[in-house]
């Protein structure tokens, strides 16, 4: 029993909190992220193969050992590179697309500005005259990419810094728009309807290694150190970085605001553009209008989970491209589509990154009944805060005393008294 | 003259049972935005819809044995239940992401739109139907149920509006119960406020979390009615993974709710004029593929031309919800 004054009735309540953390080592960090990251190659794989489960032989391991031999086969150095090229493109867009989210313009219309990038690219490619060498070809190509990207990057951006549209949904917007027009293009350069644009037999990368990956490969790396220095060793990077954290102090210091967010989207426009030559001039030789297959999205995804840091960005895109290229494998073993087992296996992957963030940010805490009484002890404790502690337990002592042992004793003294007198009573009558 | 008003009548009433998906669609949207639910994975949780509509149909089947015992009101009641079930489901899970877990909504709402839209493209095309006379059948009483054509005169009007199965009388009713519900109800005042301002509606005792779970698994709910609607009347019950691709009526349907103003009885007009658009070109003669594409960029643009003017013109009424795309922590400064 405790002697409480406060007279609380217990509530129902959700017996869990949520607590923000307020740091964590680095170690713990990332092997959270660590465990994370093989529960998701698990569970996406439990999901994948009980989904195909009437294909015979199709267990767990096969479909890690198909994901492996689509991706890290030493023995067929194309198929590295094509990973290698995979993860470079996959990297670029995230990194494309930093400077925006630092400036925290949520641009998510990379798909589209990547898409407008390689349908001006195809375009020159298709229609150069022949007699022009490859490279200049391959300039030109690249030039008109990076012109169409900007035109697709601006046009958010100017009505942003202008009027303060919301900008999540017109880039949204502008991504359909850009698949549509991608589609009316390849229907008017190839008039039989039939969709289908063809190989480039002009402007493609020269074949080394036996693919034409590898000069995108050499790219990525050169523009990922570029990025790097912009965005954490330059002027302008600082201004985005201020511009990003709050715009009263980018005012203060004398950055002019609209121009930021302008130069960035050119920069961020140029950049997807380029990406989109990199895709229909090295890796596909191609052009049609699902030819970015979803990156757009999934670089959005991963510069946000990789906290807008080169290094964390790289490591994330890496195992995105690994996971693109070994279910399309996978999923061919198991004729299934790989479009669907790509969705699932990505899907998975970034919802558990999303929960080990959660779990670096917040602490789950349980309302527990030791907590809850400690509380309240600490306020009755405070009530009798004009003695000391031990003149406090002193008094409790006594009061303890008296109210188990002595009150009842008095109370059955009293009571014998009272019998015994009654029965004085009725003995003298 | 007589084939010219036949083919009105009948592209007016395609284009009405056609619009069916984008009311669902957009007033499920609404709820959710109203909440402050920048919702980006409706795409996915129509897809998910479709899939309980094909599981409800299997289900009747299974449990009737045959074809013959076909009750015309459970032939609608099933799919409409379990694609209910189905995307309240992955509205949960969104906001469990979004309100419990307090995460950006543009990542996780792109991410699970992903993720639904694959799982349930491959769990539609393993699941194999059982016998396809007795599908058949079921489609034939799913499309009919509910046509009052019985008590149509011959007369325009009402062989266009009658004809129409029970799907769009209860898309309209549900478009105008919400409006009613968010202008007139405290319910709808209380979740509006929320919406707007959360950190107030906190301080005057409304719950923040209860009404942003249950407006989100609603809102998803109605969504998953459009997609099981389409699934089971468009598509007749048979799954192409190529052909098919219910989730970008998903993305149509987020244009349309920015389109109407984030108003439900708006909603419905929009609706109705996308669908026409959209269906408009397989009824004009010498129109090629390339028009087409054209047309289906409309929805798009309009909502483009709608943001940029809503912007401009910083009228107090028809601005989105302010807290929209925002989390609520009460614990954050």
């Amino acid at each position: 029993m405790n002697l409480s004054t406060t007279n609380e009735k217990k509530k129902l309540r959700f017996p869990f909190y949520v607590v923000k953390k307020m740091g964590m080592p680095k170690w713990k960090y990332w092997a959270i992220r660590v465990v994370g990251i093989l529960l998701a190659f698990l569970l996406a794989g439990l999901v994948c193969t009980w989904f195909a489960k009437n294909k015979t032989g199709f267990t767990l391991g096969v479909f890690f050992s198909e994901m492996f031999r689509g991706t890290l086969d030493f023995t067929d150095f194309s198929e590295i590179i094509d990973l290698f090229a995979t993860f470079a493109i996959t990297l670029l867009i995230a990194l494309a697309l930093t400077p925006a989210f630092k400036m925290k313009f949520w641009n998510i219309g990379a798909e589209g500005q990547v898409l407008m990038g390689g349908l001006a690219a195809a375009g020159i490619a298709k229609f150069a005259p022949s007699d022009w060498p490859n490279a200049m070809i391959l300039i030109f190509a690249a030039i008109g990419g990076m012109v169409f990207g900007v035109i697709w990057s601006i046009i958010p951006a100017l009505f942003k810094a202008f009027f303060n549209t919301n900008e999540t949904l017109f880039t949204l917007m502008m991504n359909y728009i850009a698949a549509l027009l991608a589609k009316l293009a390849i229907d008017i350069w190839v008039p039989n309807g039939s969709q289908s644009f063809g190989v480039l037999k002009q402007g493609t990368f020269p074949e080394i290694f036996d693919n034409t990956g590898t000069l995108v490969i050499l790219f990525g790396v050169v523009i990922f150190v570029v990025m790097f220095f912009y965005i954490k060793f330059s002027k302008q990077g600082y201004e985005i970085a201020v511009v990003g954290e709050s715009l009263n102090t980018a005012r203060y210091i004398g950055i002019n605001i609209k121009k930021v967010i302008i130069r960035t989207m050119i920069f961020t426009g140029a950049l997807c553009g380029l990406i989109g030559f990199f895709i229909v001039c090295g890796v596909h030789t191609s052009f049609a209008d699902n030819i970015v297959g979803g990156k757009g999205f999934t670089g959005v995804l991963i510069a946000w989970l990789g906290h807008f840091e080169p290094g964390e960005i790289a490591f994330f895109s890496f195992l995105a491209a690994f996971m693109e290229q070994g279910s399309a494998t996978a999923a061919t073993a198991s004729s299934s589509s790989s479009e669907q087992f790509y969705a699932i296996c990505t899907g998975v992957f970034f919802i558990f990154i999303i929960a080990c963030e959660f779990f670096s940010n917040y602490q789950v805490k349980m309302h527990l009944e030791k907590d809850f009484h400690e509380q309240y002890d600490q306020i009755n404790t405070q009530k009798l805060n004009n003695i000391s502690a031990i003149q406090n337990r002193f008094v409790r002592f006594w009061a303890t005393v008296w109210y188990y042992i002595c009150k009842p004793f008095v109370f059955i003294a009293l009571l014998i008294a009272y019998r015994v007198n009654k029965s004085k009573k009725e003995v003298r009558n | 003259m007589g084939i010219f008003w036949a083919s009105v009548v009948t592209f007016l009433t395609s284009a009405i049972k056609f619009s069916t998906v984008f009311i669902f669609g957009s007033t499920g949207e609404i709820v959710n935005q109203k909440s402050g639910h920048l919702n980006m994975a409706t795409p996915g949780i129509m897809f998910l819809g479709a899939f309980g509509g094909i599981i409800g149909e299997i289900v009747y089947i299974a449990m009737c044995g045959g074809a013959g015992h076909f009750n015309s009101f459970l032939v609608v009641l099933f799919p409409i239940i379990f694609g209910f079930i189905f995307a309240a489901i992955g509205g949960a899970i969104f906001s469990f992401f979004t309100v419990t877990l307090h995460c950006n909504q543009n990542v996780v709402g792109l991410t699970l739109t992903t993720l639904f839209v694959g799982l349930s493209q491959l769990a539609m095309t393993m699941i194999v139907p059982t016998d396809l006379e007795v599908q058949r059948v079921f489609n034939a009483n799913f499309s009919e149920a509910g046509q009052l054509t019985q008590f149509a005169f011959p007369n325009l009007s009402n062989t266009i509006i009658l004809a129409q199965s029970w799907f769009t009388y209860i898309a309209i009713a549900v478009a105008v119960i919400v409006a009613i519900i968010l202008k007139k109800t405290r319910v709808g005042l209380n979740l509006r406020a929320v919406g707007e301002n959360a950190a107030a509606a906190d301080s005057a005792g409304i719950s923040v979390n209860k009404y942003r779970y249950l407006s989100t698994i609603i809102g998803s709910g109605i969504v998953g009615f459009g997609g099981a609607f389409i699934e089971l009347d468009q598509h007749m019950g048979t799954f192409n993974a190529s052909a098919d691709n219910v989730d970008a009526y998903g993305w149509i349907a987020l244009c349309i709710v920015i389109f109407s103003l984030w108003k439900p009885l708006l909603a419905i007009a929009a609706s109705l004029f996308f669908a026409s658009l959209s269906i408009l070109p397989s009824y004009i003669k010498g129109v090629g593929s390339t028009m087409s594409y054209v047309i289906d960029m409309a929805p798009y643009i309009a909502t483009i031309i709608i943001l940029v003017i809503l912007s401009i013109f910083n009228g107090k009424k028809n601005q989105p919800p302010a807290n929209l795309g925002q989390s609520y922590f009460r614990e954050d400064r």
